[in-house]
């Protein structure tokens, strides 16, 4: 049986920099990671690239979404047909995991596979306000087996408090370990395999139409203060904001989350078809549109255009 | 009871009287105690309340489930319930609440599946249906929508956005014709004589607009449904008279108006395009607060207005209320059946009429600041209502103390009483400082905006 685990989570809650410990649990094994990105870019997995690990990318939307679960069922039974081991499938951050448990034990879809749980990472500061807004955060902590509280060395006390208060009213149930950079100095195994949770099927089943992504594409060539300029026009407006951009200074990673922006010198190899397009997503009560395309209007030189 | 009746009118055959299809959403859980919450979850219970509807009504068509939430409820809407109405939704998934910002058409794998939220109960509930008396009733599988629905994802934007964002709010409606077309698809196979595709809003929008944005949606459905081999009908509410022609020129086999449109000028449209037409008994002030006598007398006084034997079907203006008395919808069902019989009986029957003596009307000439006065059916139930409610209760939050606001809903004796000395016209109105501003149409935010604004400036309030 090839072993499964499921890292959800929201938009910069840190699943990717905690999948690069997560994965060293695994040394010796043959592994396996699935990266969905909800944008058509695949950002994270060019992030993750560099592990070495075998890697598969569905991007455009989320595997537990009939748009790409034939990709993932695809993805799956050529993993248990080379006899992996473990499949680590890091969820798209908008993704609705409800009946993940039930859709896996699929044995006509799904053979081979047996579900280890899920590992929710929670963002210490900007849970309560993501909790108020995003459905699916609330879907996906509803979901999993362990809470992983990250960034917590950012965190007041107060803040920390009220996330894990949160966390206890929906989930009184679920073993919360806290940590920061993703680190993992606890068992995560033992823990999962000893709770495994029923994930809920019995909730009926909805959509989430409040996400929203747009693509900003620039120009080659952009100075990075400019780059800055751009993204602060509409940053507040958004969950995340990734990608990659050559600019005068050379190649860029943008990873901002919240109002939190990083633009930072990348030296990994980035396929030309993702450089200088920015990944937007933003969601319910939020305008990125309109600050999005007043970035566009007000540089208009570096802009080359922006679409849905 | 004969499904053979209203099929061959929906064919528009000549047949022998008009069918009666009694519009019995959650009244039909009444009929056997079960508060609306109960009967729209549990199939058990909507079976056992539907059956008492075909065994008490006689019903020659019977709609199996009508609850316009249930694909607004499948795509994340929050939905407020009661125990006497159907749910109402209150969240809206696509809303920005910023004018600039475009809305946004989901992905198609998004439409609901027959697993998606309460889709499993309807559909049970339509198989045992069929299985019970789908032999002798015609039944009927109840969609929302395209308009309605996408006012459900996007909220009262849905209405400015048809000005400043026609391609996007083209695509928002196009994809709710997709869900509805799956939505029949779901219905038909489970067993649905006819799909109804509600849409209350209808009435809220302009000639002009319906043309433009709903005919095409409005036929692929209906051509849709005619390939998969059922017959359609196109329900609507309030007064939804400018736009009977454009839902003809759409292609349905039926469409069903109620009290707010004169039937006969409708039906000499409707017969114009070979459509057959519904309605339109008074749901308040008749099934509602009338008796037995008035409900007879309304239905033979309907059907002798009208050529009944030629696409016309007797039936409630839309849902009726959950408590109508059950005498009351037996009297229109005696006097749908028995025509004759029942014109005997009431011909000297006089209604009483409506005593307005207990009415004080405010001082309008003296008032100290503007009084935005709103007469809705019920703003809980009625989706056009509802709208319009929120229109005043944002000029309220925006005006604060500067004005004063009310609601009058008709379900009350007392405000069926206001309406008549009112003189309003239909359901749902707005009235500033005792004069008519807007019937029907609801006003944008800009425009009670501005017209309170000049009214505060000219009372200098």
């Amino acid at each position: 049986m090839t072993k499964l685990y499921l890292v959800t989570g929201f938009l910069g809650a840190g699943k990717s920099t905690f999948i690069k410990n997560f994965i060293r649990l695994f040394a010796g094994q043959k592994t396996q990671l699935i990266i969905n990105d909800f944008g058509r870019e695949g950002v994270d997995g060019t992030l993750l690239a560099e592990l070495g690990a075998e890697l598969d990318e569905i991007a455009g939307g989320s595997v537990f979404c009939s748009c790409r679960i034939d990709e993932f069922e695809r993805a799956l039974q050529r993993f248990v047909k080379e006899d992996s081991d473990v499949v680590i499938v890091e969820a798209s951050g908008l993704s609705n995991p409800t009946g993940v448990r039930k859709l896996l034990a699929q044995t006509d879809r799904f053979p081979g596979i047996s579900y280890e749980g899920a590992i929710c990472l929670v963002d210490a500061i900007r849970f309560p306000k993501i909790y108020a807004t995003a459905q699916n955060a609330v879907k996906q902590l509803a979901s999993s087996d362990i809470a992983l509280i990250n960034k917590v060395d950012k965190a007041t006390p107060a803040q920390l408090a009220a996330t894990r208060d949160i966390i206890v009213g929906q989930r009184p149930d679920i073993p919360i370990v806290e940590t920061s950079f993703g680190a993992i100095d606890f068992d995560v195994l033992d823990v999962l395999a000893k709770h495994q949770h029923d994930d809920g099927m019995e909730a009926p089943m909805t959509a989430d139409l409040t996400s929203r992504v747009l693509y900003l594409q620039l120009a080659d060539g952009v100075p990075r203060a400019t780059l800055e300029h751009i993204i602060e026009t509409f940053l507040d407006q958004t969950y995340r904001v990734k990608g990659f951009v050559n600019t005068v200074e050379g190649v860029m990673i943008v990873n901002c989350v919240g109002t939190y922006s990083s633009i930072e010198p990348f030296s990994g190899a980035v396929d030309a078809d993702k450089l200088n397009t920015l990944v937007i997503l933003s969601g319910k009560g939020m305008s990125a549109y309109k600050y999005v395309k007043h970035a566009a209007e007000t540089y208009h030189d570096e802009v080359v255009g922006f679409s849905r | 009871m004969s499904k053979d009746l209203l099929l061959r009118t929906l064919k528009h055959e000549e047949v022998e009287r008009a069918p009666w299809v009694p519009f019995c959403g959650v009244h039909a859980g009444h009929l056997k105690g079960y508060p609306a919450t109960k009967f729209l979850t549990d199939p058990d219970a909507a079976v056992e309340s539907l059956l008492e509807v075909n065994k008490l009504y006689r019903p020659d068509g019977q709609p199996v489930i009508f609850d316009l939430q249930i694909e607004a409820e499948c795509f994340g809407c929050d939905l407020a319930w009661a125990d006497d109405n159907p749910p109402s939704v209150t969240s809206h998934p696509l809303e920005t609440e910023d004018d600039e910002e475009p809305p946004e058409t989901p992905c198609d794998c998004k439409i609901p599946t027959k697993e998606s939220g309460r889709i499993p109960y309807v559909l049970e509930v339509m198989r045992r249906m069929k299985k019970e008396v789908g032999d002798t009733t015609a039944l009927y599988g109840l969609i929302c929508g395209p308009f309605t629905l996408a006012s459900h994802l996007r909220g009262n934007e849905v209405f400015t956005d048809m000005y400043d964002f026609e391609d996007e709010i083209s695509d928002l409606f196009a994809f709710c014709a997709r869900t509805a077309m799956k939505m029949a698809d779901y219905y038909i196979e489970a067993g649905m004589d006819v799909i109804a595709l509600v849409d209350p809003l209808i009435s809220q929008i302009s000639a002009d607009d319906f043309e433009k944005y709903m005919i095409k949606p409005y036929t692929d459905i209906f051509n849709h449904i005619r390939e998969k081999g059922a017959f359609s009908s196109f329900f609507v509410c309030g007064d939804a008279s400018r736009n009977v022609e454009g839902m003809c020129k759409t292609g349905p086999d039926s469409i069903s108006v109620d009290e707010n449109v004169d039937i006969v000028k409708a039906k000499e449209i409707t017969d114009r395009y070979n459509v057959a037409i519904g309605g339109n008994i008074p749901l308040t002030t008749v099934m509602r607060l009338g008796n037995q006598q008035d409900n007879m007398k309304c239905v033979v006084d309907i059907l002798d207005s009208v050529d009944s034997k030629h696409n016309f079907i007797i039936a409630p203006g839309c849902d009726m209320p959950y408590d109508v008395p059950i005498e009351n919808c037996i009297g229109c069902a005696q006097a749908a059946i028995e025509t004759d019989n029942v014109r005997e009986m009431v011909k000297n029957y006089q209604a009483a009429e409506v005593d307005t003596s207990g009415v004080v009307l405010p001082d309008y000439e003296h008032l100290k600041k503007p009084l935005l006065e709103v007469f809705t059916l019920d703003s809980s139930q009625c989706a056009a209502c509802g709208y319009m409610m929120n229109a005043a209760n944002w000029a309220k939050a925006q005006f604060g103390d500067k004005i004063d606001m009310v609601e009058y809903k008709y379900i009350y004796k007392e405000n069926v009483a206001r309406c008549v000395k009112m003189g309003v016209p239909n359901l749902p109105s707005m009235y500033l400082n005792g004069e008519l501003k807007w019937k029907s149409i609801i006003p944008s935010n800009e425009e009670l905006k501005s017209t309170i604004e000049e009214a505060i400036e000219k009372m200098g309030a």
